[in-house]
C-alpha cells in the first residue's frame, strides 16, 4: 500500500498562516474529499502536495521518499494534478492537449480516452472554443492517460452540469477502489462528497503534536 | 503518438512558395535581370548585381526571415503573449544601444567609417548584457507576462539611453546610425553568409527537440510541472537561444522589426494549428517569404525595409485582432 504523507506542514503568505504544522496520512485505495471554505488555504495544501509550491516547512513523504528530492520528470510519475483555474494561454488543438507528455499513449487510447469523456467530436476544436466544462472533461482525461499512483484535484467539477460532476466523482471513486489509486480532490460538493468519498476532511485541519490527525 | 493530421502537404506547398519568392527577389530589384542570369550572367554588370547584391540579399532574406520567425514563435509560446516578438523583449533593443555606443561615441579609437565587426561586437555584448538581466529575472518571476514588460520596460529604457547619445552625437556619425538603425540587408556581402548562418540559424536549432516541451507548457506552468516539464529549464534555454539568435542578425542586418511578430499568426491562421510539432516545421518558411518580398519591395521602390515589413505586418495584425477566432488568437 501507498503512503503519501505531509510532515509538520508549515506555510503563510506574509502574516496569513494558511498551513500552521500539518500533519496527515494518505493511502493508496482512497478517494479523500477535502472541504473547507474559500480563501483558507486548500489550494495551498494540494499545491504544496504536488510540488509546485515548496513548503516554509515541513516535507512531503511519498511512502519513504522526500518528493521534494526527486526531479520534476520522477514526480511526474507519482503524481498527477488538474488545477482548478483554466489557462486561457496558448492553444492547442482539444487532441494534442490531451495527449501531450505522454509518448506511450497510442492512437487506439487516445481514441477511447476520447470517447470516455464524450470529447470525440471536439477533437480537432482550439482550447478556446471549448465551454469550462469541455475544458475540465479535457484536464480529467489528461489526468487520466498520466495513470500515476496518486491524483491530487484541485476542485476539478466547478463548471461541470449535474450529469458530469456525477461522472466525474464515481470516476475518481473508481480510481481509488477498483485500481488502488490514491485520489485527494477539493470540492464544494458536499452531497456528492458524502455519496462518493471514501473519507472527507474538513479543513483546515486541527493541529496535532507531529501526530497524525485521523 | 502520431498526429492524426500531417504536416507535408503544406510543408511542400510552404517551400515552393519559399522557392518562388526567393528566385523573384533574385530577378527584380532597381533593375530587372532577365529570368536567363539565373544560369548564365551575360555581362560584367549584371554579373556583379546577381553575385554582389541580389545573392547576398536573397540568401541573408531567407536565413534572417527565417530565424526571426522562429523566434518570434518561441518567444510567443514562452511569454503565452500573441504580441511578444524579437523586438519585444528588449534585447534587440540592448543590441541598438550598445551599437549607438560604439557608433556615436565622440571616441576617436574607431574609424569614422565604423567597421562591421566593431558593430558586431557591440550588438552581441549588448544584447548578452539585457539577456544576462533576463535571465537573472526569469528565476525570480513565476509569470511570463511580468517577464514581458520587464522587456518592454528595458526596450524603453535602452531607447531613451540611444536618443541621449543621439542628441550628444555630430552629424556624419549619426546618419551612419540612423542608417543602421532603419535595419537592411544592403551590408550583407556573399561570405557574410556563413557567418549569418551561423549565428542567427544555429542557436536555434536545439528547439526543435523541445516541440513537446512547448506544447506542454501551453497548457499552463501547473500543468506542464506536474506532466514532467521543467518549465524554468525551458524558459531559460529557450531565452538564451532566441538572445543569441538575435544578436546575431541586429549585428548584421540592424534591427528588423515584425517578421517574427507576423509569421507565427499567419501559420497559425493558414494551417489553424499551434500544435508546435506543426508550427515550428512551417513558420521559418513564412518569415523567410514575408522577409523576402519585403526586401524586394524595398529595392524595387528604394524604401526602407523596416516601413515595408511594418506596412505589411500591421494591417494584418489587426485583422487577426480584430478576428482572433478565425485566426486561433489567444489573449490573456
Amino acid at each position: 500500500m501507498d503512503q503519501l504523507i505531509a510532515q509538520n506542514l508549515q506555510f503563510a503568505y506574509g502574516s496569513q498562516v494558511l498551513l500552521n504544522n500539518v500533519n496527515f496520512t494518505f493511502e493508496s485505495g482512497k478517494f479523500f474529499a477535502l472541504e473547507g471554505d474559500n480563501g483558507t488555504g486548500k489550494s495551498t495544501f494540494l499545491r504544496i502536495l504536488v510540488g509546485l509550491i515548496e513548503p516554509q516547512q515541513g516535507s512531503v513523504m511519498f511512502n519513504n521518499q522526500d518528493l521534494a528530492k526527486l526531479s520534476v520528470r520522477e514526480r511526474s510519475r507519482i503524481m498527477a494534478y488538474m488545477p482548478a483555474r483554466r489557462e486561457l494561454s496558448g492553444n492547442l488543438d482539444l487532441e494534442t492537449a490531451i495527449s501531450v507528455g505522454f509518448p506511450s499513449v497510442t492512437l487506439h487510447d487516445l481514441d477511447a480516452v476520447l470517447q470516455r469523456f464524450e470529447l470525440t467530436n471536439k477533437r480537432h476544436r482550439l482550447l478556446l472554443q471549448l465551454s469550462d466544462g469541455e475544458y475540465q472533461r479535457m484536464q480529467l482525461a489528461r489526468v487520466y492517460l498520466q495513470n500515476t499512483p496518486i491524483v491530487i484535484l484541485d476542485e476539478p467539477t466547478a463548471h461541470l452540469d449535474a450529469k458530469w460532476r456525477e461522472r466525474f466523482f464515481s470516476e475518481m471513486q473508481s480510481w481509488a477502489s477498483a485500481q488502488q489509486k490514491l485520489v485527494i480532490c477539493s470540492s464544494h460538493d458536499l452531497a456528492l462528497n458524502k455519496v462518493y468519498a471514501h473519507e472527507r476532511i474538513s479543513w483546515p485541519l486541527v493541529p496535532h503534536d507531529g501526530i497524525e490527525t485521523h | 503518438m502520431r498526429s492524426t493530421k500531417s504536416v507535408i502537404l503544406p510543408l511542400i506547398g510552404v517551400i515552393l512558395l519559399t522557392l518562388l519568392c526567393f528566385v523573384a527577389a533574385l530577378l527584380f530589384g532597381s533593375s530587372t535581370l532577365p529570368l536567363s542570369s539565373l544560369w548564365n550572367t551575360p555581362d560584367a554588370v549584371t554579373h556583379d548585381i546577381f553575385w554582389l547584391s541580389r545573392t547576398p540579399h536573397a540568401l541573408a532574406a531567407l536565413l534572417v526571415g527565417g530565424s526571426l520567425a522562429v523566434s518570434g514563435n518561441l518567444m510567443q509560446v514562452i511569454f503565452r503573449n500573441p504580441l511578444a516578438g524579437p523586438s519585444v523583449l528588449g534585447i534587440s533593443g540592448g543590441a541598438s544601444l550598445a551599437v549607438a555606443v560604439v557608433v556615436l561615441s565622440t571616441f576617436s579609437f574607431l574609424p569614422k567609417q565604423f567597421s562591421h565587426s566593431a558593430v558586431f561586437v557591440a550588438a552581441l555584448l549588448g544584447s548578452a548584457i539585457v539577456l544576462f538581466l533576463l535571465l537573472i529575472l526569469q528565476r525570480r518571476v513565476h509569470y511570463g507576462a511580468t517577464l514581458l514588460i520587464v522587456g518592454l520596460l528595458l526596450s524603453h529604457f535602452t531607447g531613451a539611453l540611444e536618443t541621449v547619445l543621439q542628441k550628444l552625437a555630430d552629424g556624419q556619425r549619426l546618419s551612419q546610425y540612423v542608417f543602421w538603425g532603419m535595419g537592411s540587408l544592403d551590408q550583407m556581402r556573399l561570405e557574410d553568409t556563413v557567418g549569418l548562418f551561423a549565428l542567427a540559424v544555429l542557436p536555434l536549432i536545439p528547439s526543435y527537440f523541445f516541440t513537446s516541451s512547448l506544447n506542454a507548457y501551453a497548457l499552463g506552468d501547473d500543468v506542464a510541472i506536474t506532466s514532467g516539464y521543467s518549465v524554468k529549464k525551458l524558459r531559460f534555454y529557450t531565452l538564451a537561444m532566441v538572445g543569441i539568435s538575435v544578436a546575431g542578425i541586429t549585428a548584421y542586418c540592424g534591427p528588423i522589426a515584425f517578421v517574427g511578430l507576423m509569421a507565427p499568426h499567419a501559420v497559425r491562421m493558414v494551417f489553424a494549428t499551434s500544435n508546435q510539432k506543426q508550427v515550428m516545421v512551417l513558420v521559418p518558411f513564412f518569415g523567410a517569404i514575408v522577409l523576402l518580398l519585403a526586401d524586394m519591395l524595398s529595392r524595387v521602390f528604394v524604401l526602407p525595409l523596416n516601413a515595408l515589413t511594418a506596412l505589411v505586418s500591421i494591417p494584418f495584425l489587426i485583422y487577426v485582432l480584430m478576428f482572433p477566432k478565425k485566426s486561433g488568437l489567444w489573449i490573456n
